[in-house]
């Protein structure tokens, strides 16, 4: 496998991350999460973000998303900076461009399958009925719309990752973002999800960024960053290949 | 936007229905205290309302020299022609009635038989303002003519008889004579008296008066003191104002009051009636306010508990595009949807006790012995109606609810729209 230094600011990056540093208070000490980490991603990659715990991948990640705040640094995701961006703008770009999915799926227990996937539109004001036609649209094309009206509990945890992933899509978002997305699932439907998000980078352009520290995983993207103690110390393509892979 | 997110809450709320009912029942505990509490004073109030009696008594101002300072106070506004002009010019005013009292002693000839009245002198024109009725002959008041009060024909007296028995005399149809003394009583004359009408028993202040012109008993108190009748000297012995409506009477009482004169009748008493029930009325709703606060108590602490589970839910909400508005209005309406359950609850529960609370005290015997004791009427004679409950309250208790499950909402909602996304999803 050739390592190989990537140029990926050819074109306009859709993720850009311009030296991003973070600070935790933890007790009466401060740690530093991120120690200015620089990157760049274009549209359409699936970038793999790996490395030990505490290495500040998931704070990156979060980061990049508008979930979190970086102390010091620029954030522009499609041109637009967010880490000035106040909350209400925060929410609303969180709502309109990315779709998150984590690994404790974070599904409302209390709701079905299909109630779950048009969540997102609630915060839209999307009317339900148009709401629940594109859940099923998109239940359909992960496989799951025979189980649109059973709740969480009454899907194993492939099936919860899959209806994760249809509410990720829900509006259309042009990055995915997933931590540690097949962290509480076996080996086998742990493919499955990777497949589905390698799928939705090859077939549908979307930008896929992806916390985990499961090697196997990432042999489903086109470029690796790996971080350790808040620094970038590889930035690779393990499969540059892969990039027009179809499963 | 508003209607997606109300229908979110509706559905969180509905699928914690246990913990709905109990919260709510808190509320509903409260609202119900609020409400009957306070509808008991309104029963309270209309009853002794009721018990005031006519229209015509609460519109009535009695005026009387003020005494604050001495009687010898020549600064003291009095009772005279001047006060008379004066009344007259204040708004809401509609006839102003003043009256002489006969000084001198007075005795009723029937036949055999005696009685005492006191002699009031008044106008004959202001008789129709004077809010009496007749039960006998007319409302009329000519030269020489007297008009008695109701109750003045029940309690003639035999003098020759050993034992005091009152006997009934009919004023109206037997020959009655009226016997005056002089004020040194050494003279004393005799006349036949015309009887006009006999009033109405129970409604006035007249039940034991007669009634004459105003004329006729300063001629009377002329030849019985033996002094001259001056006009821009005499003061009134009562002068009586009759406001345009129950409404008008507190502001013409007050006006009269700024004169410098003191103020009675009905209409007063009903003030200070009102101000008693308006005291009572919030100490009783604040007793219910009291189960409404613990209840508000309930609703926060249910409302923390349950942004403490839903933590996570909350950090979900925000990361697919949750404002912080948005997460504060749902857990919002929540709250307040609790409140207004508990409220309708209350609501319900208030007008059923209402029912059979008033009918039980309409089938108790009434009064004396194994009735209700501690009431001061009949339950009878209102119907029975000692709760009411007017829509107004339903409203405001409904409201006050909503307002309570807001209020005691407000702070864990602030703190659920508040907390930083990442360390919601973090949250174990």
């Amino acid at each position: 496998m050739a390592l190989q230094k990537v140029n990926s600011a050819e074109i306009t990056p859709m993720v850009s991350g311009r030296n991003l540093q973070k600070m935790f208070q933890l007790g009466d000490q401060w740690v530093q999460a991120l120690r200015g980490v620089d990157v760049d991603i274009p549209e359409g990659q699936f970038v793999c973000i790996m490395g030990p715990s505490g290495s500040g991948k998931s704070t990156l990640l979060y980061m990049l998303g508008g979930l979190d705040r970086p102390t010091a640094g620029e954030i522009l995701i499609g041109g637009q900076r967010i880490d000035s961006m106040d909350g209400e703008d925060l929410a609303r770009f969180r709502r309109d461009r990315i779709g998150f999915v984590f690994q404790a799926f974070h599904l409302v227990p209390t709701m079905t399958a299909l109630e779950n996937v048009g969540l997102p539109g609630v915060f839209s004001a999307m009317p339900r009925d148009l709401r629940d036609r594109r859940a099923m649209r998109l239940l359909n094309m992960l496989g799951m719309l025979d189980r649109m009206d059973h709740r969480p509990s009454q899907l194993s945890g492939g099936q919860q990752q899959r209806v994760a992933i249809a509410r990720a899509l829900f509006n259309n978002p042009p990055i995915i973002m997933a931590d540690e997305p097949t962290g509480a699932l076996d080996s086998k439907t742990g493919q499955i999800v990777m497949q589905m998000l390698r799928w939705l980078a090859t077939k549908r352009g979307k930008t896929v960024l992806v916390v985990t520290h499961d090697p196997g995983v990432a042999s489903y993207a086109d470029r690796m960053l790996n971080l350790k103690d808040g620094h970038i110390i590889e930035d690779t393509l393990p499969n540059p290949e892969k990039r027009n892979h179809v499963l | 936007m508003f209607y997606e997110l109300s229908r979110l809450a509706v559905g969180n709320l509905a699928r914690a229905r246990a913990r709905l009912v109990m919260t709510a029942g808190g509320v509903l505990v409260g609202t119900t205290a609020v409400i009957l509490l306070i509808a008991l004073t309104i029963g309270l109030q209309q009853a002794a309302e009721a018990g005031i009696g006519n229209n015509a008594s609460l519109t009535e101002i009695t005026v009387y020299p003020s005494w604050s300072a001495g009687p010898t106070d020549e600064n003291v506004p009095q009772l005279d022609i001047a006060a008379v002009r004066a009344f007259w010019q204040v708004p809401g005013v509609a006839a102003v009635i003043p009256m002489v009292y006969y000084q001198g002693g007075g005795e009723l000839i029937a036949d055999d038989y005696r009685n005492y009245a006191q002699i009031i002198g008044i106008d004959p024109s202001l008789l129709p303002y004077l809010g009496v009725g007749v039960q006998q002959g007319e409302l009329r008041l000519g030269p020489g003519e007297v008009i008695f009060g109701g109750m003045v024909g029940d309690y003639f007296y035999d003098p020759e008889a050993t034992e005091w028995q009152p006997i009934n005399v009919d004023l109206y149809n037997t020959p009655i004579e009226l016997r005056t003394y002089s004020y040194s009583g050494t003279d004393d004359m005799t006349n036949d008296l015309n009887v006009s009408g006999v009033l109405n028993v129970g409604t006035s202040n007249y039940d034991g008066a007669m009634l004459m012109p105003i004329e006729d008993v300063i001629a009377l108190n002329e030849w019985s003191s033996g002094q001259e009748f001056d006009l821009e000297t005499f003061k009134f012995d009562q002068i009586v104002v009759r406001a345009t409506s129950r409404e008008t009477t507190n502001e013409v009482s007050e006006a009269i009051r700024d004169m410098g004169y003191g103020t009675g009748g009905m209409g007063d008493f009903l003030n200070q009636l009102n101000s008693f029930f308006g005291t009572m009325r919030l100490m009783l709703g604040g007793v219910g306010g009291v189960a409404l606060l613990v209840a508000a108590f309930g609703v926060a602490n249910t409302m923390t508990m349950a942004i403490l589970e839903r933590t996570k839910e909350i950090g979900l909400m925000k990361a697919i595009g949750a404002t912080d508005r948005d997460v504060l209005t749902v857990f919002l309406i929540e709250a307040g949807l609790v409140g207004l359950c508990g409220g309708l609850a209350g609501v319900g529960l208030s007008l059923f006790l209402q029912n059979v609370i008033n009918q039980a005290i309409l089938n108790a015997p009434a009064g004396g012995e194994g009735g209700i004791m501690f009431l001061p009427f009949d339950p009878a004679q209102i119907g029975g109606n000692l709760i009411v409950i007017p829509p107004e309250l339903s409203l405001f208790a409904l409201a006050l609810a909503t307002c309570v499950g807001l209020g005691a909402g407000l702070f864990p909602s602030l703190r659920a729209a508040r907390l930083p996304p990442v360390i919601a999803l973090k949250s174990e």
